[in-house]
């Protein structure tokens, strides 16, 4: 039997081994089995309503070496998902945290996925701002927890109805039996902002992001991009989870100088794979960036 | 305590040149090269650097043995099973193994509880040509690696099991990939991790990279087969061989040579020895010459990448008679020696200095292909036992039929064997079979199987196949057989307690009385055991570990054989037993 035979084979098992680590997974982390809990510290309450609130506020949070122990709800933070899902595999998320000052970390987390960490985004040259796409399990909260310099979270959300299984599916570069050929492949384009030293970068990884929940796939994904300026500037970090959407495409607002001509994208998967990409910086704007 | 840590650690930073970074803390060079001398755990492949496969410990011994029992077991998990030939590596109370498909686990090796599990995610189209196996692990400083199926050595920090790096050995769509144990040691670079390359039914050619064990950048290169330029520090080195002197026209540039089963060190002499595949294709009147260095064990300096010297075992070879087994370092009648046991069916003992042959004969019975050994070890052949030259026949498309002893397969194949410093014997785990064998016109194609013949294994005697010998290297005498009716597969561990441990195919690990060969104690673990046991000391107690998961080539290649195995089923396991606590104290 091939290699190809045996995932199909395996691919047909995925939903029931997916709705067992739900149920495994919810059962878990309801059970109070948090460990760094901090002393009587009354959480606010959450906007969302999760059931899952308490356990994404000390596993993720609190837990932040960073964090002084405030956490506050702050509707400034614009966090844009649409209402149903249309796709589970790719769904677009945006998050805008340009309102609150001096921003170290935004941290994505969508509740109910059996992996919720979504990514951590570090804008340490670029506008507290960033889009892309994630698989959904089940209809879950999707919230943006915004770091700043003092160590205050600063908590947004919205929810997310979707029907099952986006993180349970192989990727469909196994469709194709060589997608090794074409693994962590990298296109890029820049936009920069009229009158501004800004620009919109966006970029595509071409990566199966495998949750590792595929019956018989493990996982599989990339885990850390580093975005430079041709000066040697680092513009932002970021550290990428499961359940980013397949050829994760991102978007992001960087600082960039006129002199500048290159942004580079240098990036590592779980596995070791390393990659690196040149995306060209126009010289000009144009009419895309200036629209409102 | 405290000055012999700080000695250690001095001696260890001498040794890594000022260019690599700082050496993590863990597992030292020092301590790989005296693994044999450190009971308590197991941090190479072969137990000892020179691969001797031989344990100091005693507690138990031929007069307890009998009531060895399971102390816990830890399944490989999911439907990825397959064969497991794996030896594991124990440090500091921690089983590091590794699985078919390229997986990799961290046990606790009192609960038998997982610490972590790694799944290497391999592309389509991988092209192992004998089962999905994986060999066996290597560690270093914080760091354990392995060899995947699409030919890339992975480095994994040894607490979480998470990629430090990964290195390409080479292309796996050209038929590559990687299955043995890579081996750590000692260089004027810094401690060095070895690994060699499998696909010799693909055409490639087979060669020995050394990379910096702390970073994995290559340190240098050297091919098997002579014609291939080798490189150090990134810059071509020397040529291997002269080119064309022992191969006709274009055939050395897919001459095979492949370095598959990972090598030994002799801390004595400084010099890794690794054995080399056959030569491709499979069909010798392609190739007429000695076609080196196929089918022998090289010695190659791990400062340069030099071959310091190299001992054919089957110059033009004609029967897929791979000269990678094992080279195991020992010292009798003062001598510095080195043993193996080769696919062709003979038993080499040289002098490791400088691979002078000492002496040799036969361990398997009614050897076809060679009449013995002439004084330089050469075989003296007989020509008829060659398969004939397709050219000669009428179509030209099949060459005459010959029945041919040992199969291709071997007298002895992957399993390792074991030298007892006790008794003086080695103890080789054989198997006693032969095949038809007819060449074919081939021509080499990128990623297709370069063999040009065909074949079935047939067993030379009705109720064994496999042998278990022990045998006395220097007069070649079989002081005890142990039959089994299948292929023996699994590999040998012999220890001071007097015993000596192997699995086999039908299930059972089994100890044996080292000096008569009775059988005092068996143990069905669930699924043929193609893996070599293990057994070190933890807590004050002796504990003997084995992977159980019938696979590996003999049921892909099996032929008249597959009578003896095709009942067995499939398993993935690590069973570790030890002595009931009252039993131990006595």
């Amino acid at each position: 039997m091939s290699f190809s035979e045996i995932y199909r084979l395996k691919r047909q098992l995925v939903l029931m081994l997916c709705t067992f680590i739900l149920v495994a997974y919810g059962s878990l982390s309801s059970g109070g089995l948090n460990a760094a809990e901090p002393e009587n510290k009354e959480l606010p309450k959450d906007v969302l309503n999760s059931i899952m609130w308490k356990s994404v506020a000390t596993d993720y949070l609190l837990s932040d070496k960073n964090s002084n122990g405030t956490i506050i709800m702050n509707s400034a933070i614009k966090v844009v998902a649409p209402k149903d899902a249309e796709d589970q595999l790719n769904v677009p998320v945006s998050v805008d945290a340009t309102a609150i000052k001096n921003v170290r970390k935004i941290l994505v987390v969508a509740d109910l996925n059996p992996l919720p960490e979504v990514l951590t985004y570090e804008p340490l040259n670029a506008a507290a701002r960033i889009s892309f796409r994630i698989k959904v399990d089940q209809g879950t909260p999707v919230r943006a927890a915004v770091l700043d310099a003092e160590g205050v979270w600063h908590v947004a959300g919205t929810y997310l109805d979707a029907s099952g299984g986006g993180c349970s599916q192989p990727a469909l570069a196994y469709k194709n039996d060589d997608w090794v050929k074409r693994l962590a492949e990298v296109r890029g384009k820049i936009w920069r902002h009229l009158g501004k030293d800004q620009a919109t970068l966006r970029f595509s990884i071409r990566h199966p992001m495998d949750t590792g929940l595929a019956d018989g796939i493990p996982a599989f994904y990339v885990e850390n991009l580093k975005l430079t300026d041709s000066a040697g500037k680092i513009l932002g970090r970021l550290t990428v989870h499961e359940p980013v959407s397949e050829n994760p495409t991102i978007t992001v607002y960087p600082f960039i100088k006129q002199t500048i001509d290159k942004i580079q994208i240098k990036g590592r998967d779980n596995e070791g794979n390393l990659f690196k990409a040149s995306v060209p910086v126009p010289v000009t704007s144009t009419r895309l960036q200036t629209r409102k | 305590m405290h000055l012999r840590k700080a000695i250690m650690a001095a001696a260890s930073i001498l040794a890594i040149a000022s260019s690599t970074p700082a050496l993590a803390e863990g597992v030292t060079i020092d301590d790989i090269v005296n693994d044999h001398k450190s009971p308590g755990n197991v941090l190479t492949y072969g137990q000892d650097i020179r691969g001797q496969r031989y344990s100091t410990l005693e507690k138990i011994n031929v007069s307890n043995v009998a009531s060895l029992a399971p102390a816990w077991v830890f399944s490989y998990g999911g439907e990825k099973q397959r064969g497991q030939e794996t030896q594991p590596i124990v440090s500091d109370g921690v089983i590091y193994v590794t699985g078919s498909y390229s997986r990799m686990w961290a046990i606790d090796a009192k609960t038998g509880e997982e610490i972590w599990q790694y799944d290497a995610r391999l592309p389509e189209g991988i092209l192992p040509c004998c089962d999905v196996i994986n060999r066996g692990a290597a560690i270093f400083g914080d760091k354990v690696y392995f060899g995947t199926l699409d030919a890339q050595i992975v480095a994994l920090d040894k607490k979480t099991g998470k990629v430090a790096w990964r290195k390409k050995i080479d292309d796996f769509k050209a038929g590559f990939s990687y299955t043995a144990a890579p081996l750590i040691v000692p260089s004027k670079h810094g401690a060095l991790i070895v690994t060699g390359v499998s696909g010799g039914e693909f055409g490639i050619v087979g060669r020995v990279d050394a990379r910096n064990a702390e970073t994995g950048e290559l340190v240098w290169s050297r091919p098997t087969i002579e014609g291939h330029m080798g490189t150090l520090n990134g810059k071509p080195s020397t040529m291997t061989g002269k080119k064309n002197e022992t191969w006709p026209g274009d055939m050395w540039k897919w001459g095979g040579g492949a370095t598959w089963l990972g090598g030994t060190y002799d801390p004595d002499t400084k010099q890794i020895f690794m054995g080399t595949g056959n030569p491709a294709p499979w069909n010798s009147h392609l190739r007429p010459g000695d076609n080196k260095w196929s089918c022998a064990r090289l010695a190659i300096d791990p400062d340069t990448g030099e071959i310091n010297w190299g001992f054919q075992t089957t110059p033009h070879d004609g029967w897929d008679y791979d000269g990678v087994n094992e080279l195991i370092s020992f010292d009798a009648d003062g001598k510095k020696l080195a043993g193996t046991a080769d696919r062709n069916g003979f038993f080499y003992v040289l002098d490791r200095t400088n691979g002078k042959f000492h002496n040799g004969f036969p361990f398997v019975k009614n050897i076809s292909w060679a009449k013995g050994l002439d004084k330089n070890g050469r075989p003296v052949y007989v020509k008829e036992n060659y398969p004939g030259n397709p050219k000669s026949s009428k179509d030209g498309k099949k060459g005459k039929g010959v029945f041919a002893v040992p199969s291709f397969l071997g007298g002895k194949n992957q399993m390792p064997m074991a030298y007892s410093q006790q008794t003086g014997l080695f103890y080789i785990p054989s198997n006693e079979w032969g095949m038809d064998i007819w060449n074919e016109p081939v021509s080499y194609k990128k990623g297709a199987a370069y063999l040009g013949a065909g074949f079935t294994i047939k067993p030379l005697f009705k109720g064994h196949i496999g042998s278990l010998k022990a045998v006395e290297p220097l007069t070649g005498k079989v002081v005890w057989e142990y039959k089994n009716k299948a292929p023996l597969w699994g590999g040998v561990l012999t220890t001071a307690g007097g015993l000596v441990f192997t699995g086999t195919p039908e299930g059972f690990l089994k100890a044996f009385d080292a000096k008569s060969g009775k059988e005092l104690w068996k143990f069905q673990t669930g699924s043929g055991i193609v893996a070599p046991p293990a057994t070190w000391e933890q807590d004050g107690e002796q504990v003997i570990g084995v992977s159980s998961g019938w696979g590996g080539a003999v049921p892909l290649w099996g032929g008249e054989v597959a009578k003896t195995v095709k009942y067995l089923n499939q398993g993935g396991s690590f069973w570790l037993f030890k002595l009931p606590k009252k039993l131990a104290a006595n």
